[in-house]
């Protein structure tokens, strides 16, 4: 199966990156198709700062080919840079430094530049609108570095590229990708987290109680409340704060770190494993859904890896389907 | 110290309305209080408020359906501006657009208004001769496209672009030459689409004003509602305006009525008649002075922006001003010690009320500086300002203020309660609840009651703990 049938079935797909020029673009091209069948399509992207400017051209991002029908969500200031002809459907509130986010259908094809909301409930609204719209799916690109989009309340699945340009050794490659696989598939805990106000971390024990616990020394309020439970985070989850944890010889089998969605899991590769190592369990409010990886095999800073055994080795790595949508569309 | 036109009822109540659209936010915003001057313009938008709140539930419903209507509406005036001075680009048409097919479905709404309810100002020009510029394809939606059927050349540019993308689309390629066509096609396209947008701006001038005008008429209606709505929530009636006399029967502050509601308690509605000259009012402490002069200055800002008030019965004077004097704590901050910034408040508000008509309100003054000179201070004010045309009203502990006072008002206070209850019911930890529950908040002209009651005496009774010290006071009355 090809990753663009695999995507069909997916009434909002997201894409993340797990650095830039890990082939993000081509894959969304990949996913949007040939322009004949881009009726019922609705795209934008997450919209931030820094990461959204293409360092070549200097434009805000790589342009995408689309065709006539498509549903477009991009901010005002790079209306000028698409060169679709449009009609305006709807200017929203949501503004972005490009200006406020409009949505346009395209009446011809061509290219066009994305510029989307950067909050997920902006996203989750645009998504609603484009349905009454009547698009039939929607694409949102996301930003490189795992911090983008994927809770369910945005998107139903979520593709996630990684490539030669993350690190010179094919090893750590798949190992970082691995590791944010595993972050993006944290089961889901199937109800809200505990909150009490004002406190960074509360623990839910077993019986139900509910502590807040003192950030300054985690593992010692821990401790205190019973060193059993989800150990909740309002926000996200950090190095420091697991690692403290990790280190303070406290016995984690009863624990479980959860935090709203996978995308605050800001988890280093080596502190989760310190943290598995240790019988600590993690979990999410409501799990994302790892619709496939995909692999680019040539770094932007002049390596390149075996394509085959990068698709291989990334295969028996991540618990999804991978693809390599540039040899796909060779064969 | 002067608080002219906020006060924090004042905030609350505004905080109230919850205008629809951006542009009667807007409207709500920049409300100010109107003068003598303003008369006409007051008594039409309390006609039209009166209308609304007299509504039946039938009609009441299509008015709360009209708010949801008004939510879709954008403040245009920037666009507008834009577009008298320079070309709009597609969004702006679009938003113009979307605008003209707002008004379009509130017309008939507001139109309905009028015809049924008599509420003027509420007809819409639906600009239709805009409107059909806008929708050249007739499609009847909000969405905008600089549509070919504007020009032959937009045509004729985009029908080459299809070419070329059609053939792109057949061979699946972009070649150089093929891209080179494009590019010629797009700067085409584009060239024409400017022009295009250039010659729809200037048509849409002339119709500019009376978009503006809808918008405006919109952010009346919209507040104008809310004005009604709070009249109907609390029951506020319409004040009549003029005349020399401040005069409300059973008034309240919704604010502290609120309030009071949510601890079990409830507001004393308040009887005050303020003439030409200066009015006093002495009384018990915790009964409520500060609040009554609250409630009056709150009152008489509301009836100033067009609103009802919350009372049974109002006459309210048009003022050039409302003066609220009263001690905040910020001037002494400010290194002034309280009483002199005081004494600078009052200057200042002297000189505002020179020629002028105004309500000068003061609560407690002079309390800071010591009792024998702030009683010959508060009763020379009294008796300077009974000569003038003003309108005040001064709430002090300086019983003897009062013989210059054109009135006297007194808290009703804990006259006629039990000592002995209310002692027990405080020892069983009801504290300042009880005396709310005993104290007579109302007011009544001097005469009625009998000398001043020593209620200071009486709360430190009730409330002092330490009974050495209360030996000790005792012992000096």
């Amino acid at each position: 199966m090809r990753l663009n049938e695999l995507a069909a079935g997916v009434r909002t797909l997201s894409l993340a990156g797990m650095c830039k020029n890990a082939g993000k673009t081509t894959v969304l091209d990949a996913l949007i198709g040939p322009p004949e069948g881009c009726g019922g399509l609705a795209l934008t992207s997450i919209g931030r700062d820094g990461e959204s400017r293409d360092v070549v051209t200097n434009t805000p991002k790589p342009p995408i080919y689309v065709g006539r029908g498509a549903l477009i969500a991009t901010a005002e200031g790079l209306l000028p840079l698409c060169d679709a002809t449009r009609e305006i459907l709807a200017v929203t509130d949501v503004r972005t430094p490009m200006g406020r986010v409009v949505v346009f259908r395209a009446l011809s094809d061509g290219f066009v530049q994305l510029g989307g909301p950067s909050m997920n409930e902006q996203l989750s609204r645009l998504r609603e609108l484009f349905f009454d719209l009547g698009a039939r799916r929607v694409l949102i690109d996301g930003a490189a570095g795992r911090r983008s989009l994927c809770a369910r309340t945005v998107a139903d699945g979520v593709v996630l590229c990684t490539g030669a340009s993350l690190h010179r050794d094919i090893d750590t490659v798949v190992a970082e990708t691995a590791h944010v696989c595993g972050i993006l598939t944290l089961p889901g805990l199937g109800r809200e987290l505990p909150r009490l106000p004002g406190a960074r971390f509360v623990l839910l024990r077993p019986d139900g109680m509910c502590a807040a616990l003192d950030a300054g020394d985690l593992a010692s309020s821990v401790k205190k409340a019973g060193g059993k439970g989800v150990l909740a985070a309002a926000g996200a989850v950090t190095d420091p704060a697991v690692t403290a944890l990790v280190r303070s010889g406290l016995d984690l089998s009863g624990l479980t770190l959860a935090a709203g969605d996978a995308s605050q899991f800001l988890l280093s590769r080596g502190v989760m494993d310190g943290w598995r190592r240790k019988g600590g369990k993690a979990a999410v409010e409501q799990t994302a859904v790892l619709t496939a990886v995909t692999v680019n095999p040539v770094s932007a800073y002049g390596w390149r890896f075996d394509g085959q055994e990068f698709l291989e080795k990334m295969a028996a790595a991540v618990p999804a389907p991978v693809f390599d949508v540039v040899r796909d569309a060779h064969d | 110290m002067i608080e002219t036109s906020r006060n924090e009822s004042l905030e609350w109540v505004l905080d109230e309305l919850h205008p629809a659209s951006a542009c009667g936010r807007e409207l709500l915003r920049s409300l100010r209080p109107g003068g003598p001057g303003d008369r006409e313009a007051l008594e039409r938008e309390l006609d039209d408020v009166q209308r609304l709140a007299g509504a039946d539930d039938g009609q009441w419903r299509q008015v709360s359906r009209l708010a949801h209507a008004f939510s879709m509406v954008k403040d245009l005036r920037r666009t507008f501006a834009r577009c008298r001075e320079a070309a709009l680009d597609e969004i702006g048409l679009f938003e113009i657009k979307s605008f003209l097919m707002q008004v379009g479905r509130i017309a008939p709404q507001t139109e309905r208004l009028a015809r049924e309810l008599g509420v003027g100002g509420a007809e819409l020009d639906v600009c239709a001769g805009a409107l059909r510029l806008l929708d050249i394809d007739g499609q009847g939606t909000a969405a905008f496209s600089v549509s070919s059927r504007y020009s032959r050349e937009l045509a004729d540019a985009r029908q080459e672009k299809r070419q070329i993308e059609d053939e792109i689309r057949r061979t699946g390629k972009l070649t150089d030459e093929a891209q080179a066509r494009r590019t010629a096609a797009l700067a085409r396209e584009q060239r024409e689409e400017e022009a295009v947008c250039r010659r729809l701006s200037q048509e849409l001038r002339p119709s500019l004003d009376v978009m503006e005008e809808n918008l405006r008429r919109i952010a009346r209606l919209d507040l104008l509602i809310e004005k009604a709505r709070l009249a109907r929530a609390w029951g506020a009636v319409r004040p009549s305006l003029g005349g020399k006399t401040l005069r409300l029967d059973g008034m309240i502050d919704p604010c502290v009525a609120q309030a009071l509601r949510q601890s079990g308690g409830e507001f004393t509605p308040v009887d005050i008649a303020l003439r030409r000259g200066a009015t006093v009012v002495t009384g018990a402490n915790m009964g409520g002075k500060s609040v009554a002069l609250r409630a009056v200055v709150l009152n008489t800002l509301l009836a100033h922006m067009g609103f009802f008030v919350f009372a049974q019965r109002a006459e309210v004077p048009l003022f050039d001003e409302i003066l609220f004097i009263a001690e905040d704590g910020q001037s002494v901050q400010q290194g002034l010690s309280s009483f002199g910034a005081e004494i600078t408040a009052l200057d200042r508000a002297l000189t505002r009320c020179e020629g002028r008509f105004c309500l000068l309100v003061l609560d407690e003054f002079a309390r800071g500086t010591n009792p024998e000179e702030g009683r010959r201070i508060v009763a020379a004010l009294v008796r300077y300002l009974s000569g003038r045309d003003v309108v005040a009203l001064l709430a002090t502990h300086y019983d003897g203020a009062a013989r210059y006072a054109q009135a006297h008002y007194q808290v009703a206070g804990l006259r006629d309660v039990d000592p002995e209850t209310l002692s027990r019911e405080i020892k069983s930890g009801e504290g300042f609840r009880a005396i709310r529950r005993h104290m007579d908040y109302r007011l009544l002209p001097a005469g009625a009651l009998d000398e001043c009651p020593r209620s200071a005496l009486t709360i430190c009774r009730l409330m002092l703990t330490h009974s050495g010290l209360m030996h000790v006071i005792e012992e000096g009355y």
